[in-house]
């Protein structure tokens, strides 16, 4: 079990040195210089120059990446010239409002994913599997922007069911007290409930086209190990014991089907996190990815680096946790089988 | 004296899949007594498996149960709905299958495996009392140590350990009929020997009948009171153990013992295969369904055309119930 | 090396070859890296064979049985060097495999092949049955096209499957007439010896005796010998001429047919034959009588330094001498060989079938001196 812990950090730790350098040389290799794109076109060559030295960027590659990992680790993420104020900062104002987007997304996501899964296996009907399996197509290949787009047509231009594209709360309510700075969260915490409804609504469709097409996978394969496990002769062994069909399938159905969809939705939740670029862009999401889509027409190399690298790292450890939670959950992995021949 | 333990009257089984109905169990009727170890001898598609499964209400969408009576300690259990036969199975009628690696949940402890089959029936069971129980169990199936192997997995075990394992679980509530599904079929020759030797001895202590479905003739010699050899869904010879081996009457009775590689017949040229495949159970011929491969009927109009009932006959080594046309003719030529 | 040549001519022809040695194992042995159980989960060595050595005759079907973890399996793919020998070497018709390159031992493959024990898994799902059994000699570059899709269907028609058959895939077939197509695919080279790895473990029963007729007449029109590895010592014993038993990695006994069966000299061979439920009349009276075995089959991570099999040996159990030191190979009889500090202490009560109840056309039950017996029924 030792082992298994320390061979899975290892790895994570070797996963992310690599997308450290990758991010690292990745942005030394686009085109324009970046001291002139901050101080403009009119700048003199001393000033760009001046700058570059600040910045750092006339040291040999080397040193730069050892600044650049450094400062990444010790939280120093750099100055953002175009909005005039510290990465770190600016990325923690906006961290929230991802954060709950995706919470929220993964939440609604793996709820319906399980529902539908169990719903298509636990009794066999036909129709009720055609329809979860024509189901799990939905949104299938579909890019999640222009799904994005689709929900807002729908539920807000034509049925008016849904605020539009203006936010987390609209211009209705005002944010509740800053606790967690997830409105929803805090909402309920102060008691506001009209805020918590205002916070929900503005939710729902980015979450959902947030989830949607990893919905569809998720479906699949909670379904295909449902089925695979039903089918083992431990479930009839419990049935014979005299359990209920719903217990034998709650108890030692579900578990065993879980656990390898954990390692899939740990990939899920590891996306979600590191932010939908283009649906928070499309809902004028405030939170982080939307941050990084105006730092990329903006060029600003600070906030784009750090992303790049951020949300590396926060993948890798989402996954590590899972790993871990798989090694103290799966009793063979964490007691290695004795191999008789 | 000798009470009925089980009795199963017509009972059929199909599978229903839209495409085809395939027909599982036909017809099958029998009485178990108090003691007595039945056991039902069919190669893979004769329905043995299927047999097992409807007997204890087990069988699951696209198949059902779609005629029969199956009367256990006096009241018909076939009528009784799924909540009802939870109170029953694993409580007066257990089950122990074939594949010991797949017959425990690989994620729980063998003791909260052995302690839900108490508890399903004794909910009000204290934990402590649930735990001496099952080590209790285990002990008796002969694993040492039982107290501290209940907190291991399954994984951490052998074949043969975790089959007896399998079988505290069938005997765990003392029922009165253990249907065990070709249970020694994936063990090792020396462990087959010992899980059947404990089976022996559990089923005399508890008093317990037995269903034990098997392809090896030599472990229903071995364990076995009386016998029923399956075909394609039906019972077509029911006798005493030793009829079976000594005058087995039905065609494919005797096949089946022929085609056992006898070191003794080795002089006698290749082993007398049954020739042609396993029927169709979707697709079953009119009249005998063992008459395409049958050495005696084969050719005979009256075989394809005229399902034999089932005769009652009397052999050197007792009696038995055959269907075949040729039942009485057979015997006399037997009998020394 | 030379050539792709002729197929073999059949034994008969050849008198002076019969009987002689055609593959050997010498101290043969097989070390396996293994994750242990412990915390770091370190490798460590598992010798799943042990100093194996063995003949095999030209012309004869060799038996190799055992119970799990005898390694039998591993044995047979060592043989043909599927597997790379950690010690010692195999001789084929006199020439060590383990010295050739691979371009030789790919000539040489030719003259042996080997039937897989599960007829689902060891078949290309999308290739035809023909092409199944055409591959082989494309492999080894015989004959153009046309001659080797008539090569493949001479052979398929030989194990019972019309030209119709030839261009279905697997799933179409039963496990039976599967098997039927492994055995064409291996047979259709002509080789000389054919390993089988429980050829028919996986079948029903009727369909065991046709796959079992097949082999012998193929082997008859062939001239080929066998290796057969069975866990059915029913089906050893019917199909085979001499019979090895292995248990943990070594042999324990060699002997012919006969000799094994009716008086195994180890007691391990004595265990195994008692175990093994016999389909006759009186069946439960014998086996009231009939040693039961000690403890469960070992482990070869945890094999003892001595004889294998002590800690479960009636006789040898808690013996010194069984404890320490492996037992060496003696040869008690001609032909019949046992790895045993104390051979022959053991009999087999009462559970064969000389004697032992009464059958339709059974054999005289002759009483053996030394053997219990029970009163006929």
């Amino acid at each position: 079990m030792g082992r298994v812990i320390a061979m899975r950090v290892l790895g994570s730790v070797g996963a992310v040195f690599g997308a450290t350098v990758l991010a690292f040389m990745i942005m030394r290799v686009l085109p324009g210089n970046p001291a002139r794109l901050i101080l403009g076109p009119l700048a003199t060559s001393q000033a760009v120059t001046a700058l570059n030295h600040h910045i750092g960027l006339d040291q040999p590659l080397y040193t730069q990446y050892w600044r650049y990992i450094s400062d990444f680790f010790q939280g120093n993420w750099g100055y953002s010239y175009s909005d005039g104020a510290s990465v770190r900062k600016l990325i923690g104002e906006r961290a929230p409002a991802t954060i709950e987007l995706a919470l929220f997304s993964f939440v609604i996501t793996m709820l319906a994913a399980v529902g539908l899964a169990l719903l298509s296996t636990y009794r066999h009907r036909p129709i009720t599997d055609r329809i979860v399996r024509g189901a799990s197509y939905l949104g299938f290949g579909t890019p999640p922007f222009f799904l994005a787009l689709l929900l807002l047509i729908v539920f807000f231009s034509t049925l008016h069911i849904l605020p539009g594209p203006e936010g987390r709360l609209g211009v209705q309510a005002a944010a509740p007290a800053a606790v967690t700075r997830m409105y929803t969260i805090d909402a309920l915490l102060a008691g506001e409930l009209g805020t918590f409804w205002e916070a929900l609504k503005h939710l729902i469709l980015p979450g959902l086209a947030l989830g949607i097409s990893s919905f569809s996978f998720l479906v699949r394969l909670l379904r295909a190990n449902l089925l695979e496990v039903s089918r083992e002769p431990f479930i009839t062994v419990a049935r014979g014991k005299g359990l209920r069909r719903w217990t034998a399938f709650r108890r030692h159905a579900l578990p065993n089907a879980f656990l390898p969809t954990l390692t899939a939705g740990g990939l899920v939740l590891g996306e979600f996190l590191a932010g939908s670029v283009l649906i928070e862009r499309v809902f004028n999401w405030p939170g982080v990815g939307s941050l990084v889509f105006d730092a990329i027409v903006k060029q600003d190399y600070a906030i784009v680096q750090t992303f790049i690298l951020l949300s590396a790292v926060m993948f890798v450890l989402v996954n590590l946790a899972v790993d871990l939670l798989y090694a103290v959950i799966d009793p063979r992995v964490r007691i290695p089988t004795v191999a008789t021949a | 004296m000798d009470e009925l333990a089980l009795s199963v009257r017509n009972l059929s089984t199909v599978y229903d899949t839209g495409e085809s109905v395939v027909h599982a169990v036909r017809d099958v009727s029998f009485d178990l007594r108090r003691t007595e170890r039945l056991g039902v001898v069919g190669e893979s598609g004769s329905g043995k498996s299927a047999l097992a499964l409807s007997i204890l209400g087990l069988i699951e969408p696209p198949g059902r149960v779609v005629e029969g009576e199956i009367v256990l300690g006096g009241r018909d259990i076939s009528k009784l709905s799924d909540r009802q036969l939870g109170a029953v199975r694993g409580k007066e009628i257990a089950l122990v299958l074939q594949d010991p690696s797949s017959a425990l949940d690989p994620v729980k402890t063998i003791g909260s495996q052995i302690v839900e089959a108490l508890t399903v029936h004794e909910p009000d069971l204290r934990r402590a009392a649930a735990r001496r129980r099952a080590a209790e169990l285990l002990r008796e199936v002969d694993i040492s140590q039982a107290e501290r192997r209940l907190d291991d997995y399954p994984h951490q075990y052998s074949g043969g350990m975790r089959q007896r394992v399998a079988i505290a679980i069938a005997i765990a509530n003392n029922p009165r009929v253990l249907i065990a599904d070709e249970p020694t079929t994936a063990l090792d020759v020396t462990t087959q020997a010992q899980v059947l030797a404990l089976l022996d001895r559990l089923v005399d202590e508890h008093r317990t009948a037995v269903i034990l479905i098997t392809h090896n003739l030599g472990i229903v010699s071995d364990f076995c009171d009386s016998v029923a050899v399956m075909y394609a869904g039906r019972f077509v010879e029911t006798s005493g153990v030793d009829h079976i081996f000594v005058a087995p009457t039905h065609p494919y009775s005797e096949a089946l013992l022929k085609c056992v590689p006898n070191p003794e017949r080795l002089a006698e040229g290749p082993l007398p295969a049954i020739s042609g495949f396993p029927p169709d159970l979707s697709q079953l011929p009119s009249g005998c369904s063992f008459a395409p491969r049958c050495p005696v009927g084969r050719d005979l109009p009256q075989c394809h055309e005229q399902a034999p009932v089932p005769h009652r006959v009397s052999g050197p080594a007792g009696e038995a119930s055959v269907e075949c046309h040729f039942a009485e003719q057979r015997i006399r030529e037997v009998a020394v | 090396m030379s050539e792709p040549s002729a197929p073999v001519e059949p034994i008969a022809q050849q008198p002076e070859r019969a009987s002689q040695p055609i593959l050997q194992a010498e101290g043969l042995s097989k070390v396996f890296e293994v994750r242990g159980g412990d915390r770091f989960g370190r490798k460590h060595p598992v010798t799943v064979l042990d100093d194996i050595s063995l003949t095999v005759r030209r012309g004869e079907s060799f038996g190799l049985v055992g119970e799990s973890g005898c390694g039998k399996s591993t044995l047979a793919r060592c043989l043909l060097r599927l597997l790379e020998l950690s010690a010692g070497r195999v001789l084929f018709d006199g020439v060590d495999l383990t010295t050739l390159d691979r371009d030789e031992l790919r000539a040489l493959r030719r003259r042996m092949q080997f039937v897989f024990q599960d007829p689902f898994a060891s078949l290309d799902p999308r290739m035809t049955a023909g092409a199944i059994v055409e591959e082989p000699l494309e492999i080894h570059e015989i004959g153009d096209q046309r001659e080797r899709r008539q090569a493949a269907l001479e052979m398929l028609a030989d194990v019972g499957l019309t030209a119709e058959q030839a261009r279905r895939r697997p799933h179409a077939f039963s496990g039976g007439q599967r098997q039927r197509i492994g055995i064409a695919r291996a047979f259709v080279l002509r080789p000389e010896v054919v390993i089988l790895d429980e050829p028919i473990s996986a079948l029903d029963v009727s369909v065991q005796a046709q796959v079992l007729n097949l082999l012998a007449k193929l082997q008859e029109q062939l001239g080929l010998t066998y290796v057969f590895i069975s866990h059915d010592l029913a089906v050893a014993e019917y199909f085979c001429d001499r019979v090895a038993v292995l248990y943990l990695g070594q042999v324990m006994e060699v002997a012919d047919r006969s000799a094994l069966f009716s008086d195994p000299l180890h007691p391990y061979s004595v265990s195994l034959l008692s175990a093994v439920p016999v389909p006759l009349a009186g069946g439960r009276a014998r086996r009231a009588e009939r040693p039961q075995p000690i403890g469960e089959v070992g482990s070869v991570i945890e094999r003892p330094p001595g004889c294998p099999f002590e800690p479960r040996c009636p006789v040898g159990r808690g013996r010194d001498i069984c404890r320490a030191e492996r037992p060496p190979i003696t040869e008690p009889a001609a032909g019949h060989q046992v790895a045993c500090h104390f051979p022959g202490e053991v009999s087999v009560h009462g559970a064969r079938r000389n004697g032992a109840g009464t059958n339709a056309g059974d054999g005289d039950g002759t009483a053996r001196p030394g053997h219990t017996e029970t009163a006929a029924q």
